[in-house]
């Protein structure tokens, strides 16, 4: 007799608890600004992605409705923030029950909307709720009201409990926007919870339409990456595990990542491959309400036919072993396209949804340069069964989040301090574009400095924080006390490891590499001196701006870092106007950061970004008087002159 | 569901085809020490298996029909008598109530065989005469297997004389344990050449191999020396077949059939007993491999309380009333 398939039979998916939710609402949806509002704006329809039904009506918001919420939030954050921790934590403790209530009809709402499988989407609330009520113990704790350091303010942290915990817990309001098809209903629901919880009204504030009226908050002083996923497999690996993991991991990606990638080592590839293959025609491709599917619908048609042109035209031939498909919705098989090369199109371009593109390397090292090649994947999953290997490439990775061994194991919550600024400091924000200026040429200081950091950064947290206390014992007193405090802060504070059952967290903090700053023209020397010590104990080069006439002073404390032990060169000073030299730098890609520690007169003539990979902006417009404090402030700093990266692993032998 | 037809009928009683030996390969020591496995993500890997679980009540039905039709209704005790054997085989012959297969529109079942002590070979082939099910015995100084190698010999010929048609011999640990590959190769072998005609499983013991990476090497070296079958516990060990242990085991067969384009049988026993635990396994075996091993040829439950649980389960499909023991023959 044959074998016969045992069939799953008609499989169920669930949608009652969204539907009604989305009936008590009658289908239309506003903005939530302290709760409902009037939808007013323009209005579009919302599409159940796997049946391509109606679901619902959003009302874009309205700019006067924008300037309401900015005027809520404001109000609601002061309140919110006068609030002791414990009070905070009640209330965020209050809200993840709230939400666990609302499981199933958020999960439902988001495979309604954008797609995302419910079993997917359970794994990712049920992070999301640890991570809130870990925010609340970490305020319960004292941790959110640490002297000295305050909320940054309105934030946009994104459809993320795993941000929006921390920042609220720190005392922020929040704004999300997730977009239509993007999370909407379910950031409705979310607010809706927070409000049922006892949060504040205009705390959790959602609004409906594009991210643009976001982009003036306040942002913690760390770059946002964005891009593809990376995965990197080398031939020591569980291949079985790794091809498994991958392969789901199309029907699940990161948060924050575009499209995926795959490093395999060249002994390995084939078999890697034919694994990557034999999983991906079995994925169950459908309906994302169906608590079995893996791979739930593409969010529209023009994706669909990108990527079908996408395979038809590759250079490599591609492997698209084909599941059984849906009749209904925008369902996409799942392919592979291997044997590419880092300059061939698709790589360059790079290709969103559950296609995966394969390159090989040959060795460790060269795996390094083909993954640190290009902006840094904010998400990258490592493959080795040998410690010295995966420490080795997870710690020489440029990727924000890597786990070792595992696709799911997801981002660690932020921590509360990233969310929060020292209270002399306004907030970091980003700036107006303004057409380029002139200024003297920085390339013979910026390759000078770039030359020596890697040592620099080599010497450890340690050995570079005696080279500033030895030169802090050398100088005047206002100059010794930053580079003094900030060495022993540097010293003590370099990595956490933080651990669950069988798992655990590594967050470290490397050198962003080059930093330029504008010096006040406040103390120049003491404010130099709280420059430059965050910088150089974290492992930067520095250049810097003086003002006009400190130039001999910040000279001088140069010299003294040199005969302390600096390397020559590592801090380099560019003369001129600062303001022509710091326009200058905006637009340098080989520069990593440009801080401005000046005034209220340049802010608005820097560029936001001036050319893709140029300097991350940093403004830490100090007020008068915040150089005095350089404890508070060293802190700010340290973190501003870092990336902190994520290790995750799991355990078990 | 009275009245509903069930979509894949159960497998005709008593008709189960025969697999063709496994000739093995020689041993194979760099593959060997090639195979890692990461148990953390075979853990997260098992742990989606419940949402692949059939949802439909007749598809769950069909999936348990078949599962009765996979096990190896097994007694291994020392208070085993004829008269004891005799009632397990009698509900080898017929496991379900004649009412509970109408309503699920099943057509006659029996398990895949029955599984004993050397000594129970004989009562049990006389109670199953004319089924065609056939009779597994364990072998070579089950369950620790210990006793001195040419004993473990003598017992596999006995057995085979005595007219059990499949053979569950239990390897020493210690091979594993100690690195050994050669050792474990050239004992199993020698199992393999004294069951001449008899089927071989070759029971790991995999609770007592410390980690997954040695199951899965011993899996691979059962499989080169010749075993037909790769069976994960004997159902004594403290822990027995887990998923994760399933898991590795499933890879290992697929990797042998990449290379030698040969279909070694699986056999999970010990501790699975609930009608759930049967479909994760029929689940994990049907992805992993295909559905040729959610057939008896290549598949076999070591089970025996499973059948009872997955009784009161199919009661309860049928006549939507929960079940009891009481309303189910003992075997």
């Amino acid at each position: 007799m044959p074998p016969t398939t045992l069939d799953r039979g008609p499989g169920r998916a669930p949608d009652a608890e969204a539907r009604a939710w989305i009936a008590r609402k009658q289908g239309r949806f506003g903005p939530w600004i302290g709760g409902p509002v009037t939808p007013d704006g323009p209005r579009r329809t919302l599409i159940a992605l796997a049946t391509g039904t109606d679901l619902a009506e959003l009302a874009e918001a309205t700019p006067p409705q924008i300037a309401d919420a900015r005027a809520a939030a404001g109000s609601a954050q002061a309140d919110w923030a006068a609030l002791s921790g414990p009070a905070r934590a009640v209330r965020l403790r209050v809200w993840a029950e709230a939400i666990e209530v609302r499981a199933a009809c958020l999960t439902q709402l988001l495979a309604l909307e954008t797609g995302r499988p419910v079993r997917h989407g359970r794994t990712w609330l049920a992070e999301g709720r640890a991570a809130l009520r870990q925010a609340a113990d970490q305020a319960l704790l004292g941790l959110a009201n640490r002297p000295g350091l305050v909320p940054l303010g309105i934030v946009a942290p994104g459809l993320s409990l795993g941000r929006i915990g921390p920042a609220l817990a720190a005392g922020n309001a929040a704004m999300l926007a997730p977009g239509p098809g993007g999370g909407t209903l379910a950031a409705l629901c979310l607010a809706e919870a927070a409000a049922e919880a006892g949060l504040p009204a205009g705390l959790l504030t959602v609004l409906t339409g594009p991210a643009e009226p976001l982009l003036g908050l306040a942002r913690p002083p760390v770059p946002e990456l964005g891009g593809p996923c990376l995965h990197l497999v080398l031939e020591d690996a569980d291949l079985d595990a790794a091809a498994d993991a991958i392969a789901e991991a199309l029907g699940n990606p990161p948060p924050g990542t575009t499209g995926q990638r795959l490093l395999v080592q060249d002994s390995v590839a084939e078999r890697v491959h034919a694994r990557l293959a034999g999983r991906m025609a079995r994925l169950i491709v459908g309906d994302p309400l169906d608590p079995a599917t893996d791979l739930g619908p593409l969010p529209g048609a023009g994706l669909r036919d990108r990527l079908t042109a996408a395979l038809a035209n590759s250079t490599s031939t591609p492997i698209q072993p084909l599941p059984r498909l849906p009749d209904t919705g925008l369902h996409f098989a799942p392919a592979l396209i291997p044997g590419l090369a880092p300059a061939s199109p698709e790589m360059e371009t790079g290709l969103p949804g559950p296609v995966l593109l394969s390159i090989t390397f040959r060795s460790p090292a060269e795996a390094i340069l083909l993954a640190n090649a290009g902006p840094p994947a904010p998400s990258a999953s490592l493959w080795s069964e040998t410690l010295a290997v995966a420490l080795d490439l997870a710690t020489a990775l440029e990727a924000g989040t890597v786990c070792v061994n595992g696709t799911d194991l997801g981002p660690a919550p932020d921590p509360l301090e990233l969310w929060q600024r020292p209270a002399g400091l306004a907030p970091a924000r980003p700036i107006a574009p303004a057409p380029a200026d002139r200024g003297p040429d920085p390339t013979a200081a910026l390759t000078a400095a770039r030359r020596v950091q890697p040592g620099w950064a080599g010497r450890g947290a340690t050995g570079r924080a005696a080279v500033l206390a030895r030169a802090a014992a050398r100088m005047p007193e206002e100059a010794a006390a930053p580079l003094a405090a900030c060495a022993a802060r540097a010293a003590t504070a370099c990595a956490t490891w933080s651990e669950g059952p069988g798992r655990a967290t590594l967050r470290r903090h490397r050198p962003l590499g080059l930093i330029a700053a504008l010096c006040p023209a406040e103390t120049p020397a003491l404010a130099a001196a709280s420059i430059l010590g965050p910088v150089l104990a974290a492992g930067n080069a520095a250049v810097l701006l003086p003002h006009p006439g400190d130039e001999t002073r910040l000279r001088l404390l140069v010299t003294e870092l040199e005969a302390a032990g600096l390397p020559a060169g590592l801090v380099q000073i560019l003369s001129g106007a600062p303001a022509a030299v710091a326009l200058r730098l905006a637009a340098r890609v080989d520069l990593d950061a440009l801080w401005c520690c000046e005034g209220d007169d340049l802010p608005d003539t820097l560029p936001v970004r001036a050319a893709s990979g140029g300097p991350a902006l940093w403004l830490a417009q100090a007020a008068p008087g915040a150089w005095s404090d350089p404890g508070d402030a060293s802190e700010a700093f340290l973190r501003a002159a870092t990336r902190a990266q994520t290790i995750r692993t799991s355990w078990g032998a | 569901m009275p009245g509903e037809k069930t979509p894949t009928p159960a497998r005709t009683a008593g008709t189960q085809p025969v697999q063709k030996h496994n000739a093995g390969l020689p041993l194979d020591t760099g593959w060997v020490a090639a195979t890692r496995v990461n148990r953390p993500a075979a853990e997260r890997h098992v742990a989606g298996l419940a949402a692949r679980r059939p949802a439909d009540p007749a598809a769950e039905a069909a999936w348990l029909l078949r599962a009765v039709g996979l096990i190896d209704l097994t007694t291994l005790s020392g208070d085993d008598t004829p008269g004891r054997v005799r009632r397990l085989c009698a509900k080898a012959r017929n496991p379900l109530r004649a009412d509970l297969r109408a309503a699920l529109g099943a057509g006659p079942v029996t398990t895949a065989a029955v599984c004993v002590y050397h000594e129970m070979i004989a009562p049990a082939r006389a109670a199953l005469e004319g089924s065609g099910l056939p009779v597994a015995a364990v072998s070579t100084g089950f369950p620790a297997g210990l006793s001195p190698f040419s004993t473990r010999l003598a017992e596999i010929e006995a057995s085979v004389a005595a007219g059990a048609a499949e053979i569950d011999i239990v390897i020493s640990r210690r091979h594993v344990l100690l690195g050994d590959w050669q050792a474990l190769y050239d004992e199993v072998a020698a199992f393999r050449a004294a069951c001449g005609p008899a089927h071989m499983k070759a029971i790991l013991a995999t609770g007592e191999l410390g980690t997954l990476t040695n199951v899965a090497r011993a899996s691979l070296v059962a499989m080169m020396a010749g075993a037909d079958f790769i069976k994960t516990s004997t159902g004594k060990e403290p822990v027995n077949a887990t998923l994760p242990v399933g898991l590795t085991m499933c890879r290992m067969i697929r990797a042998y059939r990449e290379a030698t384009g040969i279909d070694v049988g699986f056999k999970p026993a010990g501790g699975i007993s609930t009608a759930t635990d049967a479909l994760d396994w029929l689940g994990l075996v049907g992805e992993e491999l295909g559905p040729r091993w959610q057939e008896p040829a290549l598949f076999r439950f070591g089970a025996s309380s499973l059948l009872g649980a997955i009784e009161r389960r199919l009661d309860e499909i049928a006549f939507g009333a929960g079940s009891t023991p009481r309303r189910h023959a003992p075997g």
